[in-house]
């Protein structure tokens, strides 16, 4: 096949670590009905969505709501969402607001994809490896069993889930991030928040030397190449469970010429050797497991972690951490982005399971608004 | 197959229908209004037709009359939908529609 190379932009404006900050060019359809999405999510998610927030507050129950201080640690936390839910969906910006979010969740696909089918031929250009010898490597597990918890999800209101579409990474890449997703306002991601930067400030949250580093559901490879960026010397390891993403992720590494090692893995059972990686991260990956599945994978993390080494976790806040009318934000997803397992793992001080776990020095804490992005942040002892 | 929300954001599912045919509209607005300016920008660069001179246009009466049909057409076809509940062959040439 030959690649359009002129189509194919590798400017300084596209994202450097999504899909090795190559882009394709839409047409102009797609390309200006993309932006009308990232439009629309800016108003709402931004002027709306801080007007619902305003009602809500000045609501004599959502008054009550905030003055009450609910204990963290216990209550039901569905029980309390439901109570705040009522009061935002009293009024329309609440309503409309969350139905635009909808809508926008829905078309990134909807209009995204038949906008990247008109580019095809460079699409699969794209999801070619660069020429030249290869610095990391890819290990695909043919007889991995996926985990129930994880069938038939279609993460995101992504058509067939992260394995459905096979130029799903050329659509994130060329529309969805760019077009879209740069101006904020989706999900957890405040307006005028910059996911690229939010990233970075997550890699720059490890406080020791190391030199290697495990990331779990190391997706796209987005965070490792960023923690590339930040600690050229270490070794870098990741596993996935989709195939997809994998491919996706080593193509984007080998592009950027990061050295990736990446294998199919379940996060719970790496086949990793015991005390060995100095560094793990994580990276939005909690809330897309069962909490059981989380508690073992931070097992499995603190097993292969060599005494002394670091983990950073970068997750959406936890109830508690947030305001009422937040947590009724955060919540939604839930339902209205298949996110199954989003709001059960955010019941949840993720802290105090890693205290739990073993590890030490453990710290949770946010470092942008509305509380996201949310770390946690510990070390594996020297003696346990 | 990607489920459809479970109940209406607007605690009205006409009312939501109506919302998500309104945001169409929008932006089908929006990508004609791109493709224009992006045609302004090409016809300026390209056979130097200034975006001035299309602002101090005046359409000759042949034109003029052609957008005044086509404006009153839209208008009508707009604002009167609700009342455009009847028609014949005649009334659908005349108006050419509804």
């Amino acid at each position: 096949m030959m690649l359009d190379e002129q189509r194919i932009d590798q400017s300084k404006n596209a994202s450097p670590t999504l899909a090795g900050g190559a882009r394709i060019q839409l047409r102009q359809r797609g390309r200006a009905g993309m932006q009308f999405l990232g439009a629309l999510q800016h108003y709402t998610g931004g002027e709306l969505r801080s007007i619902a927030r305003d009602e809500f507050e000045a609501d004599p129950d959502g008054k009550d709501i905030i003055a009450r201080k609910d204990d963290p640690a216990s209550g039901n936390w569905q029980e309390r969402i439901a109570e705040r839910r009522v009061v935002a969906e009293r009024y329309p910006s609440y309503q409309m607001e969350r139905l635009y979010q909808r809508y926008v969740a829905e078309e990134i696909y909807i209009r995204g994809i038949p906008a990247i089918e008109q580019r095809r031929a460079q699409a699969e250009a794209f999801m070619a490896l660069p020429p030249g010898p290869r610095l990391g490597s890819l290990e695909l597990d043919p007889n991995l069993e996926l985990p129930d918890y994880y069938k038939g999800v279609e993460w995101h209101l992504m058509p067939g889930g992260w394995d459905g579409y096979d130029i799903m990474s050329p659509m994130m890449a060329s529309g969805t991030a760019p077009l879209v997703f740069k101006r904020g306002g989706w999900a957890a991601v405040e307006v005028g928040d910059d996911n690229f930067q939010q990233r970075l400030d997550v890699a720059n949250q490890f406080r020791t030397r190391f030199k290697n580093i495990y990331e779990p559901g190391s997706g796209g490879s987005h965070t490792l190449c960023m923690m590339h960026r930040v600690r050229p010397d270490a070794e870098l390891h990741g596993s996935d469970l989709s195939t997809y993403l994998l491919t996706a992720g080593h193509i984007a590494a080998e592009r950027l010429r990061v050295p990736v090692h990446l294998k199919q893995r379940d996060a719970r059972n790496t086949r990793e050797p015991g005390d060995h990686y100095e560094a793990v991260i994580t990276y939005a990956l909690q809330h897309e497991m069962t909490v059981q599945c989380g508690i073992d994978t931070f097992k499995e993390m603190y097993r292969i972690m060599k005494p002394g080494g670091e983990i950073v976790v970068c997750d959406v806040p936890p109830f508690h951490a947030v305001s009422p009318f937040q947590s009724v934000i955060l919540d939604w997803d839930t339902e209205n982005r298949d996110e199954p397992y989003f709001s059960a793992t955010r019941e949840m001080e993720w802290a105090d399971v890693m205290r739990e776990i073993g590890f030490t020095g453990v710290e949770a804490y946010s470092i942008g608004k509305q509380g996201y992005p949310y770390i946690q942040r510990a070390l594996k002892p020297h003696r346990p | 197959m990607v489920a459809p929300a479970r109940k209406p954001y607007t605690h009205d599912e006409k009312f939501d229908a109506l919302l998500r045919m309104n945001t169409e509209l929008l932006s089908e607005l929006w990508i004609m209004r791109d493709r224009m300016m992006v045609l302004e920008h090409l016809l300026e660069k390209r056979a130097g037709l200034s975006r001035q001179e299309i602002d101090d246009f005046e359409p000759p009466p042949e034109l003029e009359n052609e957008l005044l049909a086509a404006r009153d057409a839209l208008v009508r076809r707009v604002v009167g939908a609700p009342w455009n509940d009847h028609w014949t062959v005649d009334s659908i040439l005349r108006n050419k529609g509804r």
